[in-house]
């Protein structure tokens, strides 16, 4: 584990005035991988990335980079590639200084300068661009340009700050992709900050979702999603229909849990708490199944249609359960079905399999 | 008159710039009668004996040539100095709290409310024999006799310095005011020491308010008149210094059209140099 940590900040504490922006976080960040910080605005994780690059000092905590401690090193003495939110590239020199500017910099012989940035700009399939400016350039080339000016010089670790944010949906999925490939195929750990989901979903070999100033939950984008550590992370990534209740007794490696509204719900757990626990029971829209006939499953809610979505493969509904409550469900289209319409009352259900327990008291889970 | 406003109704061109011409017209009016015929009819007196014989006196006689050069040499020195002292000033307003950048404004404004007579004088009072500066050197024992600060070249750019620095400041903090802080981030990150950042990235980026500061700091020395005058007290002789003198004492008026005529070259030219500095500028930035 230590051997192939790259970076690691060890209880990184940072405030400003009375406001705790990292609260004595814990972060370790594997050779290789790319792990991104996802969080809503505030909850901490651009200070982070300030911390790793150099910008902001820490109040207390130590960040180590291969096993050095940079904790109170100038940014230049860093050996850290970063890609800014607006790129930041020097609009005054052409794409080719731009990228040969970190070289430049480590006082790099001409020749080998040459050579990288011709190799640089190859990765980013940017030969020929050499001689423009940055603003001659469109966004997602400004994009590549500061992508290659990041990698050029061989950097210890690659930061990406919110680098897709200014590009449209459909040149951004394209980046994004691209980049990953670049960080994968250039084997850089890379730590990417971003507050889209699912943008983070897409790209990361693990995530770590903030809040607060602290890391709520750390895992892969599966675990993340599937099998959120509290009601935070479930509400944040993706969409989710949570019912609060008491944990009421076990069968094997499946949980009673009794709602607020009396309703007893039945979700597989691995760690079960004791009987009187508070918990919520997550589900994901995609797993409610709707129920025809006698067709019955371990939990069945029923309703009324309250507003459809249809988005061709597939529809969303919303289903009014009385008492002001809604369930979201999100399912396919099938042709030869009937069709469901908005005010019809409906039987919906999931598998116990198909909910997450998310254990409420302190102490337990995580 | 009809057949005029229906070809100008007719005319898309010309009435999309009917309004701006007839918006500018008291301007250009008012610029035409006060500024440009005068300068026109000054120019009509220099070549009016129908040779150029005053202008060949003016380019050709050691003591008028050697005044326009020391004319250029002081207005250049008074933008160097203006520049050295403005750079840092003006990146400070443009880093500083609201309060010290609000105490900073009003400082660089207070000059052009008080005149500029009321200044020269008071640098007299500064720098004089009897002065605040001689006084108190004489009674902290550093010197013996007073010495003289007034009357010479020193003083002369203590006086325009002072006089002609906002007009480098205020270039300056707007264009610095404009550069992202991300890009000095991005220079530190990729392994730029502060000096190499400043140099590379943060200093050519401020170039277009060097140049427009340079400029009207130059300019306007050029034809500086009061503050040579009385700081420099006759010794120290800037081109319209001796304008003046062949218009009032002399009542060489020709002469004084030549020498004036000589000025406006050389300020165009200066100023086209700087116009194409500063398009090359744009062109890159």
């Amino acid at each position: 584990m230590t051997n192939d940590t790259d970076l690691r900040l060890e209880q990184a504490l940072k405030t400003f005035g009375n406001v705790t922006a990292l609260d004595h976080v814990d972060l370790s960040v594997r050779n290789g991988e790319l792990l991104t910080i996802l969080g809503p605005s505030g909850s901490g994780k651009t200070t982070l990335l300030r911390l790793v690059a150099g910008f902001a000092e820490p109040d207390g905590g130590r960040i180590l980079l291969q096993g050095r401690d940079i904790t109170w090193l100038p940014p230049a003495k860093r050996d850290i590639g970063m890609v800014f939110q607006n790129y930041a590239l020097f609009p005054h020199m052409t794409v080719a200084e731009n990228v040969a500017f970190p070289l430049q910099m480590r006082k790099t012989a001409k020749p080998e300068i040459a050579k990288r940035v011709k190799w640089a700009l190859g990765i980013v399939e940017l030969g020929g661009y050499e001689e423009r400016l940055p603003r001659q350039l469109s966004g997602g080339q400004q994009q590549r340009v500061a992508f290659a000016r990041a990698i050029v010089f061989d950097p210890r670790i690659l930061l990406l700050d919110e680098p897709f944010g200014a590009l449209d949906r459909k040149l951004r999925e394209q980046i994004q992709l691209e980049v990953r490939r670049l960080q994968q195929q250039l084997n850089l750990t890379s730590l990417f900050v971003t507050h889209d989901q699912e943008e983070a979903l897409i790209l990361s070999d693990r995530i770590a979702v903030m809040n607060a100033g602290r890391i709520e939950q750390l895992g892969t984008p599966h675990e993340i999603y599937e099998k959120p550590a509290n009601r935070f992370v479930a509400d944040f990534i993706g969409i989710s229909n949570l019912f609060s209740g008491v944990v009421e007794g076990r069968d094997s490696d499946i949980a009673a849990v009794r709602g607020e509204d009396g309703k007893l719900f039945q979700v597989a757990a691995e760690n079960i708490p004791d009987t009187g626990t508070g918990a919520v029971v997550l589900v994901r829209p995609e797993r409610l199944q709707l129920l025809q006939g006698d067709r019955d499953l371990e939990n069945t809610i029923s309703g009324e249609v309250a507003e459809i979505v249809y988005l061709g493969q597939s529809e969303k509904l919303r289903i009014d359960i009385g008492e002001g409550r809604d369930v979201l469900m999100h399912r396919q289209t099938r042709l030869g079905e009937a069709a469901v319409e908005v005010g019809a009352r409906i039987n919906v259900g999931w598998t116990a399999a198909d909910a997450h327990l998310i254990v409420e008291a302190a102490g337990a889970g995580v | 008159m009809t057949s005029l406003i229906t070809w100008f109704r007719r005319n898309g061109a010309m009435r999309e710039h009917a309004g701006p011409v007839a918006l500018s017209l008291p301007a250009v009016i008012f610029l035409l009668i006060l500024f440009a015929i005068p300068v026109v009819q000054l120019m009509l007196l220099s070549v009016q004996s129908g040779s150029f014989e005053h202008y060949e006196k003016a380019f050709t006689d050691e003591l008028y040539v050697t005044v326009l050069l020391n004319t250029f040499k002081i207005a250049l020195m008074v933008t160097v100095i203006s520049f050295l002292l403005a750079y840092p000033l003006a990146y400070y307003l443009t880093i500083a709290s609201p309060m010290w950048r609000a105490i900073g404004m009003f400082c660089l404004l207070m000059p052009f409310w008080t005149s500029i007579l009321v200044r020269t004088y008071a640098w007299m009072a500064i720098l004089g024999r009897r002065g605040i500066v001689n006084e108190a050197l004489l009674s902290l024992g550093i010197i013996d006799t007073p010495v003289s600060l007034l009357y010479n070249t020193s003083a002369v750019l203590v006086g325009m310095v002072h006089v002609l620095m906002p007009y480098m400041v205020f270039p300056l903090y707007a264009v610095m005011r404009r550069v992202d802080p991300n890009l000095m981030q991005a220079a530190f990150g990729l392994g730029a020491p502060a000096w190499r950042a400043f140099a590379r990235v943060y200093f050519p980026m401020t170039m277009p308010g060097v140049l427009a500061g340079a400029s009207l700091v130059f300019i306007l020395s050029m034809g500086f008149f009061i503050t040579p005058v009385l700081l420099g007290g006759g010794r120290v002789t800037m081109i319209a210094v001796l304008i003046e003198q062949f218009v009032t004492e002399f009542l060489a008026w020709e002469f004084a059209g030549a020498l004036s005529m000589a000025l406006l070259a050389f300020t165009l030219v200066v100023y086209g140099t700087f116009k194409w500095f500063m398009k090359s500028e744009r062109n890159l930035a």
